[in-house]
């Protein structure tokens, strides 16, 4: 059954060129690409929103807003559109487009559910912005009652907040089920599990929280809508309800979710350090098992995000829990530092977005056990130290990897290669004006500053206007990744199938890849990060050669030709 | 020669252990040191920073090394060694960190039992935030006066309440915190105490001031349309125990005028003033206001009448006071022209919000703003 994407009739009159992207495709490569498009349009919206906030911030009194209730409105839709409308899926997309290729087969598992999982995106995404004509969400991502129940948030925008949220998380689980089913069940013939590439082992990792987590949110949607349309009462005390209730719901799914735009961009990270320092992933084991290991723990820390609300003696046992998290975080970075010492680092465009991520997510890691401890967090939590820790792991981490990712498969996803000078300034840009923007906000919450003011204690100003001078530059570095993109898809030079010299499958078929990915039945390298070993330097040289003769796909069958290859060679890490 | 490779990085680590330490003994990033809880807080983020700055250099030293030893020379097409991990480092740099952060979290749980403990002679001072603004609640003084009857205490009681925390030094303090609405959360940067308020339920912080202060106490919880002014209305006055015993004794004198006549003008005037966070949306001259969210109330009372003689939102009732009564308890019954509903608290109806005797003065006193 999971190999039956053979069988599905693929007519012969589908639209070509880039009309294939705006209609229905079952084709992983052209879901993969609509969720990445998608997504970088509300990476857009919401990167404008964060520019407004920064205007407005650039002075103590209020500037551009007319009221606190836009200024609520413009860091709620914020916060939400990064997190569902950007992060989340431009991941799934990256998942979409590279986990099929990479494990060498022909499509996702269940290719119909992957469309209708993509096509559920589009109208959340409407939905969310249509708050702006109803009223808009004002309550903050977060949504904590009784803020956002239908007393104080009486405008159409949060029940459509909701709704939208609703879609998101379902579209999340559909895809979930999609990657399990893929990476166990369709491995080509000759990979092991522990040959897969770290960004599978990843999105392997996220599938399985997305399938423990998010469930957990549709729930707590589902109660706010009732609350909201409804009568109801699970969330609002005037009515004998527990607003904390809401507060466990949501972060039981929302601390998970960080893992859930944190992993996958962990395993685009692995995935760039080894190709562009050539050598092999250091401790390829133990970073595949952190992942694991973050995973399971993330269900275990929620209650870190209610330090000043949980009682107080509950709060020591998620103390512990969130301290032990940066163990395995500890390994993935230690493992990557050990990944580039020794090698021969190449300063492309991913690979600075790569060192970026590696020297800016530390500084997450570090404050997020400053968090972790109580009497610590008491002080900084809801200031500004916490959106410097939570942009260090989102923007510093997340982001610069999705920016380093799209750089890294833009030639395999286009055919093209991208501009490098256009790429160096994008990042250059991007990484200055990062760091100019949030870091400052670390002094900003130790100092006492609370999140989500729009006018705020003059003391404040000086390095408020340093973090608006940083979010200027940032939207500056937009424009050449912009050029560069459009500039590279219509006369970039032709990338060939392997720019890189990388040994995982995607690179051993055209660029872009044929429709079912590849010519027969592609035999893996015997390490996906074998570079500077004999095995590797064989398995590049003789690339199209190890390749099955089309129709014993699936079979499990091996032609003798190339079976040598795959048997003689230990598995990675070994 | 095996020990000449790791000496340099041996003494390179020395060096970055000796600037975590540095950092950690004379880093100063937060306010003012305004309770022993700040002093054991504090103590704790250094010693955090400066394993903080120790990791931070290994890895941004390990990175920058890397950039510049293991880059590629041009015409280098080979590549790296083909190391593919080694054991011995991976379990140590597993089992490090693991050592630090249970040590981190024992350190952590002894302050934080440190902050939470109750002792007998504590000042107990009830907090209550609201859309947008705090109000203190403070036990009353000893008084002898034989015509003082419990009733009367009691009533005192409900006034002796202010819009700005005094507490002396050197006493510990515990808040008990609540809402009348949304969440809140009591924040005074300077005491490194935070404490949500939260609708139907008491919750506690505890802190002892030790020095003379003025300072904000904020709200770190986002509450509404006006969630930042609310950090910039309230502030703290830490006072010997005489200053703070004098602030006392006027607020009982004032208190227990004002429960001679409990629907005076002046009593609703002191309850906007002290209690009621009126001023917070609405702009009223007399008592300093700038909230913009509502219409201003100057003359308030003068519009009344017209709505009176005109006849319109009156809620049923037939004179000024029923309009400013009607609109406090039912805002979204009549609604100015240019403001929508969904605004003003909708609970002032509640005598557990605000008592029929708080009401009616507040209309009393509105009553009276008759200019512009």
């Amino acid at each position: 059954m999971a190999t039956s994407v053979h069988d599905v009739p693929r007519s012969a009159s589908r639209p070509r060129g880039l009309a294939k992207f705006f209609v229905w495709s079952i084709d992983h490569k052209v879901i993969g690409i609509q969720y990445i498009a998608v997504s970088l349009l509300f990476f857009l919206v919401g990167g404008t929103l964060a520019e407004l906030i920064r205007i407005e911030l650039f002075t103590p009194t209020a500037s551009l807003m007319v009221d606190g209730g836009a200024y609520n409105t413009l860091f709620t839709m914020h916060g939400t559109i990064m997190i569902f409308l950007f992060v989340v899926p431009i991941l799934a997309g990256f998942g979409n487009y590279l986990v099929p290729l990479m494990i060498g087969a022909r499509d996702m598992a269940f290719p119909w559910l992957n469309a209708f999982a993509f096509w559920m995106l589009p109208p959340a995404g409407l939905l969310m912005l249509a708050g702006w004509l109803v009223g808009p969400a004002q309550a903050g991502w977060t949504s904590y009652f009784p803020l956002s129940g239908p007393v104080y948030s009486p405008f159409d925008g949060q029940t459509l907040w909701a709704i939208s949220l609703h879609l998101i998380g379902a579209s999340s689980i559909l895809g979930a089920i999609n990657f399990i089913v893929t990476i166990l069940n369709m491995r080509t013939p000759g990979m092991s599990i522990w040959q897969m590439p770290l960004f599978c082992w990843a999105t392997l990792a996220t599938a399985i929280i997305v399938l423990g987590a998010t469930p957990f949110l549709a729930g707590g949607l589902t109660l706010m809508l009732f609350d909201r349309l409804a009568g109801t009462s699970f969330f609002s005390p005037a009515t004998g309800g527990d607003p904390l209730l809401w507060q466990n719901v949501f972060w039981f799914y929302s601390h998970p979710a960080v893992y859930i735009m944190v992993l996958p961009a962990m395993g685009i990270l692995s995935e760039i350090l080894s190709v562009h320092a050539r050598k092999p992933l250091f401790g390829y084991k133990f970073v595949a098992m952190s992942s694991m290991a973050i995973g399971i723990l993330g269900f275990l820390v929620w209650g870190h995000h209610m330090f000043t609300s949980l009682a107080p003696w509950a709060r020591i046992p998620f103390m512990i829990t969130s301290m032990a998290i940066a163990v395995p975080t500890g390994v993935k970075i230690f493992s990557w530092l050990g990944t580039l010492w020794g090698g021969k680092i190449r300063f492309t465009t991913p690979m600075l977005f790569g060192l970026g991520f590696l020297s800016m997510f530390v500084l997450g890691g570090i404050t997020g056990v400053f968090l972790a401890a109580v009497p610590v967090d008491v002080h900084v939590h809801d200031t500004y130290f916490v959106v410097a820790h939570l942009h260090f792991v989102l923007f510093g981490g997340s982001v610069l990897a999705i920016m380093g990712g799209i750089y890294h498969w833009f030639p395999k996803m286009s055919g093209r290669m991208y501009s490098e000078t256009l790429g160096k300034i994008h990042f250059a840009l991007t990484y200055v004006g990062f760091f100019l923007t949030f870091f400052p906000m670390h002094f900003l919450g130790l100092e006492g500053m609370p999140r989500r003011i729009y006018t705020y204690d003059p003391k404040f100003e000086t390095l408020n206007q340093l973090s608006t001078i940083g979010a200027l530059i940032m939207a500056v570095a937009i424009v050449p990744f912009l050029i560069n993109i459009v500039w590279s898809i219509i006369a970039g030079k032709p990338a060939g199938n392997n720019p890189w010299r990388a040994l995982s499958l995607e690179w051993m078929t055209s660029s872009p890849p044929i429709e079912l990915n590849f010519e027969g039945t592609p035999i893996p390298a015997p390490d996906p990060y074998g570079y500077g070993t004999p095995e590797g330097a064989a398995y590049l040289a003789s690339e199209g050669k190890l390749l099955i003769a089309p129709g014993s796909h699936g079979h499990g069958e091996t032609p003798a030709e190339t079976k040598d290859v795959s048997s003689e060679h230990p598995a990675a890490g070994d | 020669m095996k020990s000449n490779r790791i000496m340099p990085f041996l003494f390179v680590g020395a060096v970055f252990v000796v600037i975590g330490v540095l950092v950690g003994l004379t880093a100063r990033v937060f306010p003012t040191q305004g309770s022993a809880e700040a002093v054991s807080v504090d103590s704790l983020f250094n010693f955090m920073l400066a394993i903080a700055v120790v990791v931070f250099l290994i890895v941004e030293g390990g990175i920058i090394y890397s950039i510049i030893r293991f880059r590629r020379r041009p015409g280098d097409e080979t590549d790296g060694a083909p190391i593919h991990g080694n054991t011995a480092l991976e379990i140590t740099w597993t089992a490090i960190p693991a050592v630090i952060v249970v040590v981190l979290s024992i350190l952590s749980y002894q302050v934080f039992v440190g902050t939470q403990t109750a002792t007998d002679d504590m000042l107990v001072i009830k907090v209550r935030g609201q859309q947008f603004q705090w109000s203190f609640q403070y036990p009353m003084p000893p008084d002898p006066d034989p015509a003082v009857t419990e009733e009367l205490r009691a009533k005192i009681q409900t006034y002796m309440v202010n819009a700005d925390l005094w507490v002396p030094i050197g006493r510990r303090v515990k808040a008990e915190i609540t809402s009348q609405d949304v969440l809140h959360a009591f924040y005074v940067p300077e005491f490194r105490v935070k404490q949500d308020a939260i609708p139907g339920r008491v919750t506690e912080t505890y802190f002892t001031p030790t020095q003379a202060l003025d300072a904000w106490v904020l709200c770190a919880e986002l509450c509404g349309v006006n969630h930042a002014g609310m950090s910039q209305i309230n502030k703290v006055f830490v006072r010997d125990q005489a200053e703070y015993d004098q602030f006392i004794n006027d607020l009982y004198a004032k208190a227990k005028s004002l429960a001679n006549d409990p629907r005076a003008p002046e009593v609703g005037k002191e309850l906007i003033a002290q209690k009621y966070p009126c001023g917070t949306c609405h702009v009223i001259n007399e008592l300093g206001t700038k909230g913009n969210v509502g219409p201003a109330l100057n003359g308030i009372g003068s519009r009344a009448e017209g709505h009176a003689a005109n006849g319109e939102g009156l809620f049923g009732g037939t004179d000024a006071a029923a309009y400013i009564r009607g609109s406090i308890v039912k805002p979204n019954g009549y609604l100015v022209a240019g403001y929508s509903g969904g605004l003003m608290p909708q609970n002032y109806g509640d005598p557990n919000v605000m008592p029929e005797d708080d009401l009616e003065a507040i209309v009393n006193y509105l009553l009276t703003l008759k200019d512009q």
